[in-house]
């Protein structure tokens, strides 16, 4: 499939003159575009929040989530037929007197789900809670080394 | 996509934030997971609460502008307990919302 190049549309300032001064006025262009100001909703989309992560070297998958609030006696990691789970409730406050005025963070039962790969080592995982951040390391089966078969003229 | 910190290149995310507010107290509740106390920075300036934690893969930053007057003398309490940030601070009295305007005529 042939690659097809769209031309950029310029602003009338720049005039196709030379070569290397139609380069520099492009410069500026996207140094002028670079610098604007980002709208309102794309700015909101590249401060996500923080979520769930996978990660995955040579010799082991991680799982990271954030749990603030919680305990480690307060969450919950169990494998269920090759399934990871992990299970807390939210932390409990006592708001008495006070009004909510602005409400974002989630006050639903955290549970994630995670399908292990078949090559998972279920004894090995390991799984952290600091500060509010829990950390499941799982890792690889080791491979059995390759047997050698004698073969027996018959 | 995301935007990352420019000098150290981590993800820098944007905490969930709830506000409570009593007759006496604004009460500011983050979702700051990872983070320590000794890596937290708060600061208020003029209204505007500005939370801004580092953590070792990522970073949280937040600026919360307060609707109410917040008494700049008295103490402000935060802790930062298992990756949860609560801030309380006084309100100070509100000033009157109804002005008499003299007229010269």
């Amino acid at each position: 499939m042939r690659a097809s190049f769209r031309r950029p549309v310029l602003s009338r300032s720049v005039r196709l003159t030379h070569p290397l001064v139609e380069l520099n006025q492009l410069w500026r262009e996207l140094d002028r575009w670079a610098a604007a100001p980002l709208p309102t909703a794309r700015r909101a989309r590249l401060h996500r929040r923080a979520q769930v992560q996978h990660d995955e070297d040579a010799g082991t998958w991680t799982l990271s989530a954030p749990l603030p609030g919680r305990t480690p006696d307060e969450v919950g990691v169990t494998i269920e037929e090759g399934v990871l789970v992990v299970s807390s409730d939210p932390p409990a406050f006592d708001d008495a007197g006070f009004s909510a005025v602005h409400v974002e963070r989630s006050n639903q039962p955290g549970r994630i789900r995670w399908t292990l790969p078949p090559e998972a080592d279920l004894d090995s995982v390991q799984a952290s809670l600091t500060d509010g951040w829990l950390q499941v390391e799982v890792s690889r089966k080791t491979r059995p080394a390759p047997r050698t078969i004698s073969v027996v003229a018959g | 996509m995301t935007t990352t910190d420019a000098t150290t290149q981590v993800p820098v995310f944007r905490p969930d934030v709830d506000v409570y507010t009593s007759e006496t107290t604004v009460r500011v509740r983050a979702d700051m997971p990872g983070v320590q106390s000794d890596a937290l920075k708060l600061t208020l300036h003029e209204g505007v609460l500005q939370l801004d934690g580092r953590a070792a893969h990522h970073r949280f930053v937040r600026k919360i502008r307060l609707d109410w007057p917040i008494d700049a003398e008295a103490d402000i309490e935060a802790r930062l307990c298992e990756g949860l940030l609560t801030v309380e601070l006084a309100r100070a009295e509100a000033p009157p919302t109804i002005r008499r305007v003299t007229l010269r005529g």
